[in-house]
């Protein structure tokens, strides 16, 4: 009896979450044609003018960004392509379908407002006072009369708006350069400095969830911690407009590694 | 007592406002027509309004809008680069109402996709006006070129309509398992609408469709000179000293100090508009800003078709296979670098030719124009025109054709640009009402 329902209790989810897929599959509705003159076959057809690349100095300078793990990097950003289609992106349509769009601004709200912490230690450190004020007064206001963040009344406010600084951030303004750039599986585009500051700032998420854990008298804190995790990873593809392969262009990794170079060369400076 | 005294005079303060306004709204009746006493779009400037589109806040408004739904077709068997594997299915936008009603087809502009702003938008307020709508890539756009053209050479109109034609019976007949449609027509802006009147044509001769109306949305009267003026914009006429790529680093400079000083958190479409709207851009950088956009989709249609057809253009025959770990950016930047004239003088029309032999230069350039079937636009009510005077991929002659041939049945307003004023309430007004049959 005991064993069948420690079964039963560990299949339930899996089974759940089956379900949320197939749910969630249902994105593009797809046609299959046969037509023999469109097999695309080769031609003789060959320009007699080429435009071939030559060794030379790279002509747009600003999109020749350092990355010397281009190949890797390439194959990462196909890889994070396909989890997103047939992974992430499924996932979360069931979410957004499932969970009333208030619920999830709630969800964002709270997890906006617990990210103020780590944004205020980096304003600490890298000695914004302004920024680290208002981020302060966001994480008052909003713990208070937000309840525990729940809404954000802070940002009706337009001296208010929300800041944002990681450690990656944190460390560029410490002088240390971007290094390689990198593409990093599951969650994208960054760079050798700005993965580092990735690793610090999760570390620092998992230190302050432990105390906040702690604060709100929450026992089962493993299982609390993985929703937590899973509802931020939910939270933040469901916001995120961005898709793959949507800019139309067959030079999107480059497009891509320009303006992610660029944003945070500029929120470094800013 | 002030108070009272203050209350009392409120009255009367506002009966003569309400007179004055009343005897103006007579004074002013007679002159002004109602077409054009609701007309205000806010931007003179032909280039500005080609950049700035329409102001968000006067974006007409449509309520409840639909989410469109994505669906794709995949040719079975089809060689596709591994690079380009991603594009293995063509992806196209639909809005169907339940029950019966008629079906718009809506064709994107040059490189433009299915779900660009504009299709959106366009998607949204003909669904809104109670048509089943069918929103397509435009045959130049990458996945277009890469899934589903049989030449796999973008721009040449006849083979283009080729494709938008096949693609449209297949959409038809699957469309018509799903709902009951009681008719057709057919839309599209700039290249798009020069496409939908071609699919017209082609369709009086075969009868598939029997469109109701065709509405050309800011068409071009003929592909290549719209295209060279995009171009020129590109050239030291238009720059002067700067080369392209100064400019561009210009461009980005500009940007990066808005995005410093506006404290932007955001990167949305509204982030876009103030960007444009709040940096000091002059004509000569708003021309070329077009031009560069324009060039960003050529050199991916170029790079596309070229490895399509592994013509050598770009490419050397000995790199191939491509894989999927190679930098592309060599190849960016020598696709970025030629013009359409280029593109055309090189690439399209050689091939052109080992398809067709005998077609030249001239012919090519007819066939891409809507003097290739200027007779039937001229005795073919159910074509109608909605544009601008000012846009900026016209000339004299190009206004002229229009006139000539569309006579009242075009409706061209004095602002605009090539497609600023789109979204604009009066102008998708007018859309709707053209389309009436």
């Amino acid at each position: 009896m005991m064993q069948r329902v420690t079964i039963s209790n560990f299949m339930h989810p899996l089974m759940l979450l089956a379900c949320l897929l197939c749910l969630g599959a249902c994105g593009a509705k797809s046609v299959k044609k046969m037509d023999a003159s469109l097999m695309m076959e080769p031609t003789e057809f060959r320009t007699e003018v080429n435009h071939w690349p030559e060794e030379k100095e790279h002509d747009i300078d600003f999109l020749d960004i350092y990355d010397p793990w281009e190949p890797m990097n390439r194959n990462l950003y196909n890889f994070n392509a396909g989890l997103d289609e047939y992974f992430m992106l499924p996932v979360t349509t069931v979410y957004d379908t499932v969970v009333p769009s208030p619920v999830r601004t709630g969800v964002g709200n709270v997890i906006q407002n617990a990210n103020e912490v780590g944004t205020l230690v980096n304003c600490i450190l890298q000695g914004k006072v302004e920024k680290g004020a208002i981020t302060t007064s966001r994480f008052l206001i909003n713990t208070t009369f937000g309840v525990l963040g729940l809404f954000d009344w802070a940002s009706e406010s337009e001296n208010l708006k929300l800041q944002e600084e990681d450690f990656g951030q944190t460390f560029g303004v410490w002088g240390m350069g971007n290094g390689p750039y990198f593409v990093m599986p599951l969650f994208g585009p960054s760079n050798l400095r700005d993965t580092v500051g990735f690793g610090a700032d999760f570390l620092f998420l998992l230190l302050e969830m432990k105390h906040a854990y702690k604060l709100l008298g929450i026992k089962n804190t493993k299982t609390v911690a993985y929703t937590e995790l899973v509802l931020r990873a939910l939270n933040r593809r469901s916001t995120t407009a961005f898709r793959y392969h949507s800019t139309g262009s067959p030079f999107e990794y480059e497009l891509i590694r320009f303006v992610y170079t660029k944003k945070r060369e500029l929120d470094i400076l800013h | 007592m002030h108070y009272i005294y203050v209350r009392k005079l409120l009255p009367s303060a506002k009966m003569r406002k309400l007179l004055f306004l009343l005897i103006v709204a007579t004074l002013l009746t007679p002159t002004v027509s109602p077409a054009g006493s609701d007309y205000a779009y806010p931007y003179q400037d032909a280039y500005k309004a080609t950049v700035y589109g329409t102001p968000p806040e006067l974006v007409h408004p449509i309520k409840d809008p639909v989410e469109p739904k994505l669906r794709s077709i995949k040719i079975d068997g089809r060689r596709i680069p591994d690079v380009l594997s991603y594009s293995s299915e063509m992806f196209y936008s639909t809005a169907l109402q339940k029950d019966a009603a008629p079906l718009i087809f809506v064709i994107a502009g040059t490189g433009a996709e299915h779900n660009s702003a504009k299709m959106k938008f366009l998607t949204k307020l003909f669904y809104q006006a109670g048509y089943h709508v069918v929103a397509l890539s435009s045959p130049t756009h990458m996945n277009f070129v890469v899934s589903v053209s049989e030449h796999g050479a973008p721009g040449y109109v006849p083979y283009d309509v080729n494709d938008l034609y096949r693609v449209m019976l297949w959409i038809k007949a699957d469309i018509a398992k799903e709902c009951e449609v009681s008719g057709y027509s057919i839309t599209g802006y700039s290249l798009g609408a020069m496409h939908s009147a071609f699919l017209a044509h082609r369709d009086s001769e075969k009868g598939d469709f029997n469109f109701e109306k065709v509405l050309m949305i800011n068409p071009p009267v003929s592909l290549i000179h719209s295209v060279a003026r995009i171009d020129s914009w590109l050239t030291p006429e238009n720059l002067g000293d700067l080369t392209v790529h100064e400019e561009i680093e210009h461009f980005i400079e500009m940007f990066s100090e808005y995005y410093e000083r506006a404290d932007v958190t955001d990167l949305d479409d509204n982030f876009m508009y103030e960007l444009v709207t709040h940096v000091d851009l002059k004509d000569k950088d708003l021309r070329a800003l077009i031009a560069v956009d324009f060039r960003v989709s050529s050199s991916s249609m170029i790079f596309a078709s070229d490895v399509m057809l592994q013509a050598g253009y770009v490419v050397p025959p000995d790199e191939y296979p491509l894989t999927t770990g190679k930098p592309m950016l060599p190849y960016a930047e020598e696709a970025f670098e030629i013009s359409f004239k280029e593109y055309l003088n090189e690439f399209l029309l050689p091939y052109i030719q080992y398809k067709e032999p005998g077609v030249d230069r001239y012919t090519l350039m007819k066939e891409c124009s809507l003097y290739a079937i200027r007779s039937y636009l001229m005795e073919t009510e159910k074509i109608v025109v909605i544009g601008n005077r000012n846009d900026v991929i016209l000339n004299e002659h190009d206004l002229d054709f229009i006139d000539t041939v569309f006579g009242s049945r075009a409706k061209l307003y004095p602002t605009g640009g090539h497609c600023g004023n789109l979204m604009y309430t009066p102008f998708a007004e007018a859309m709707l009402e053209m389309l009436k049959p």
